[in-house]
């Protein structure tokens, strides 16, 4: 009898592992289940410590994704992927790992991955994972930051961009305005600031970071500045500076 | 140069002025806008040169006109004419501005503003006749008199009744224009209104697909090896797709239902997550029939969840509460996950519950992210609903 893959089942939910496990009773002439893990923190532990030779990995964890406990690891075992999404890049991983399920979890369909792992699975050896910094940049693809969060005390507002129509710099401070005249203050840095807005955002001034889709009115002021007439209620008016005009002249293709 | 062929000459210069009159009248609002800025300084100089034209073009018509003509004066009549004109304008025009600026703010009617108007500049006209028609004797008549004062205030009544129709004309004429651009913006608020059915019928949908694939995963477990636990998620998957499924065509639900389909939603979880998961809901007594945005709780738990579950080896508790408060309604979800960092990026549940409130409670409610004394979520919504709203 050929040697077993020791074999360590991870995922989130208990009733997950337990079908793995039990459905792989029917293969224990191919694996050897040594383990279980809930998170990616547990898993990492227990596969530095148990050294198996396969591990049943789910993707979606709440602490850390399947990626990133791969990522994580310097011995790397074969991988059987489980997983709830079909859309993410299958292809790609299918050039590291030796299969995937999805889940619901099919009995044929996992003996094809034990077929599967019969044939390519190695003993011993860490697997090579091409690709997988591109896989884990595509799946935490950025979330795209809709609103800026402002710390008040213990609270956090979190202002949409779409409702800022300027922001300007006061002493320590710099008061965030919406369309509606609301101000909220943040002790940080116009410049900090700035690399957290959207580039519908320009600097105008020293002081001043204005949304460009709430100008309503430019109008051209002495020695090339400019007056920018905004569109929130107050049709606050803000002059740029000098040192600013290049910026925003390119910006705005004047 | 014969009388004939100077009044020719007069009649044609009095119709060009009229021409020229009638025309800055009908650009009053938008004449030497792009050079002068301050809109009254601006209205004061078109009206005087509207009326600058327009005296020149009834002077033809006017009694010291001929008297002028004999008398081989005309040049002296012109200046009187445009100087009064000029006073009178300025006069007339500021006066019945200020009128019409406190009538407006009273919120009086169209019709009775108008008549109020008329009548101001009428009685104007009237009395200002006098000191123009006295000091225009200096030159008619070589000193102050009150000579023929019967024909100039007879003349200032045709005047102010002339200008104050105009005046009325215009309003009205601008009124309608405004009647009818206010049809348009209703008939833009109710496009958009339409286009916020549709943004939220897109967000409806989107009860998560992979949360239902894991739970039929749990089930295939749970079939073999606990049957009632099986049975029990089963029915609360029913219960939760019913929700999503089978909504109508109402943007909003109660409080009842919300936290109905929210307690079922957590029930599937808790089973999921087998005693990792807990929680407590608390209803002031008089909350259940307040109208919120559909699925706007359950997103907000969903998170709660999720960040709940990170900390590994804690039990997660999520405490959901809807009370009464001075301020409107409040919907509180905290749980004991790890904080919220300073740095928060919104993702799905948290834009979606904004962009619920945003567009069936627009500006009247607030969101906030609290850490202390425990970590949650507050919707605060202002302005209350109890009945379906016809939408």
């Amino acid at each position: 009898m050929s040697q077993l893959f020791k074999t360590i089942v991870i995922d989130d939910e208990p009733a997950a592992r337990r079908l793995m496990k039990n459905l792989l009773q029917e293969h224990s002439d191919v694996v050897e289940i040594i383990g279980e893990a809930s998170n990616g923190k547990e898993a990492l532990e227990k596969i530095e410590k148990l050294k198996p030779d396969l591990i049943f990995l789910d993707i979606q964890m709440p602490d850390l994704t399947g990626f990133e406990v791969i990522d994580q690891l310097d011995e790397k075992p074969n991988i059987i992927f489980t997983t709830a999404y079909e859309q993410y890049a299958i292809k790609a991983f299918e050039t590291f790992s030796i299969d995937y399920l999805l889940k619901p979890i099919k009995e044929e369909r996992l003996a094809q991955s034990i077929e599967k792992l019969k044939k390519f699975g190695r003993f011993n050896q860490s697997i090579d994972v091409n690709g997988l910094q591109e896989i884990i940049r595509q799946f935490q693809a950025p979330k795209k930051a809709t609103a800026l969060p402002i710390k008040t005390g213990d609270r956090i507002n979190l202002i949409r961009f779409e409702n800022i129509a300027y922001l300007e710099a006061q002493d320590k401070y710099v008061c965030v305005f919406t369309l509606e005249g609301q101000k909220y203050l943040t002790d940080q840095s116009l410049a900090v600031l700035s690399e957290r807005l959207p580039s519908v955002f320009c600097r105008i001034h020293r002081s001043y970071i204005i949304n460009k889709e709430k100008i309503r009115e430019m109008h051209r002021h002495f020695s090339g500045r400019y007056l920018f007439i905004m569109d929130d209620k107050a049709s606050t008016r803000l002059t740029s500076g000098r040192t600013y005009q290049d910026v925003f002249r390119s910006e705005f293709g004047l | 140069m014969t009388q004939f062929e100077l009044l020719v000459i007069v009649v044609l210069f009095s119709s060009l002025m009229l021409v020229t009159g009638m025309y800055l009248l009908s650009k009053f609002n938008v004449f030497l806008s792009r050079y002068i800025r301050h809109e009254h300084l601006r209205k004061n100089i078109v009206v005087v040169l509207i009326s600058i034209c327009l005296i020149l073009a009834v002077a033809p018509i006017t009694l010291q006109f001929y008297e002028a003509m004999v008398r081989n004066i005309l040049h002296i009549f012109y200046e009187v004419e445009i100087l009064g004109a000029i006073f009178e304008s300025l006069f007339v025009f500021n006066i019945a501005w200020l009128i019409a600026k406190y009538l407006r703010q009273k919120g009086i009617s169209f019709r009775k503003r108008m008549t109020v108007i008329l009548a101001t500049v009428v009685i104007c006209m009237m009395l200002l006749s006098i000191p123009i028609n006295y000091v225009g004797n200096i030159f008619y008549e070589g000193g102050p008199s009150f000579k023929n004062i019967q024909f100039s205030i007879l003349f200032a009544f045709y005047t102010g009744c002339m200008i104050g129709l105009v005046y009325v004309t215009m309003s009205y004429v601008d009124l309608a224009r405004k009647r009818k651009l206010d049809e348009k913006e209703l008939e833009v608020a109710r496009l958009q209104q339409l286009k916020a059915k549709a943004e939220l019928d897109a967000l409806h949908s989107k009860i998560n697909p992979h949360f239902l694939y894991n739970a039929l995963n749990s089930i295939a477990d749970l079939a073999v090896t606990d049957g009632k636990r099986a049975r029990k998620m089963t029915i609360a998957l029913a219960d939760l797709f019913r929700f999503s499924i089978n909504y109508s065509d109402h943007n909003y639900s109660t409080i009842k239902e919300e936290v109905e389909m929210t307690e079922v939603y957590l029930e599937i979880e808790k089973i999921r997550f087998e005693d990792q998961l807990n929680y407590s809901i608390y209803l002031d007594k008089d909350v259940n029939h307040y109208l919120v945005p559909r699925f706007l709780l359950q997103p907000v738990v969903e998170n709660a969840v999720k960040h709940g579950l990170k900390t590994t080896g804690k039990m997660t508790e999520i405490n959901i509460t809807v009370k009464n408060a001075s301020d409107g309604l409040n919907i509180i979800v905290a749980d004991n996950g790890p904080a919220f960092p300073d740095e928060l990026i919104p993702g799905y549940g948290v834009k979606s519950m904004y962009d619920k409130l945003d567009l069936l409670f627009p500006g009247n409610y607030e969101i906030h992210f609290t850490n202390q004394p425990e970590k949650r979520v507050t919707m605060n919504i202002h302005k209350l609903m109890k009945n379906e709203p016809a939408i």
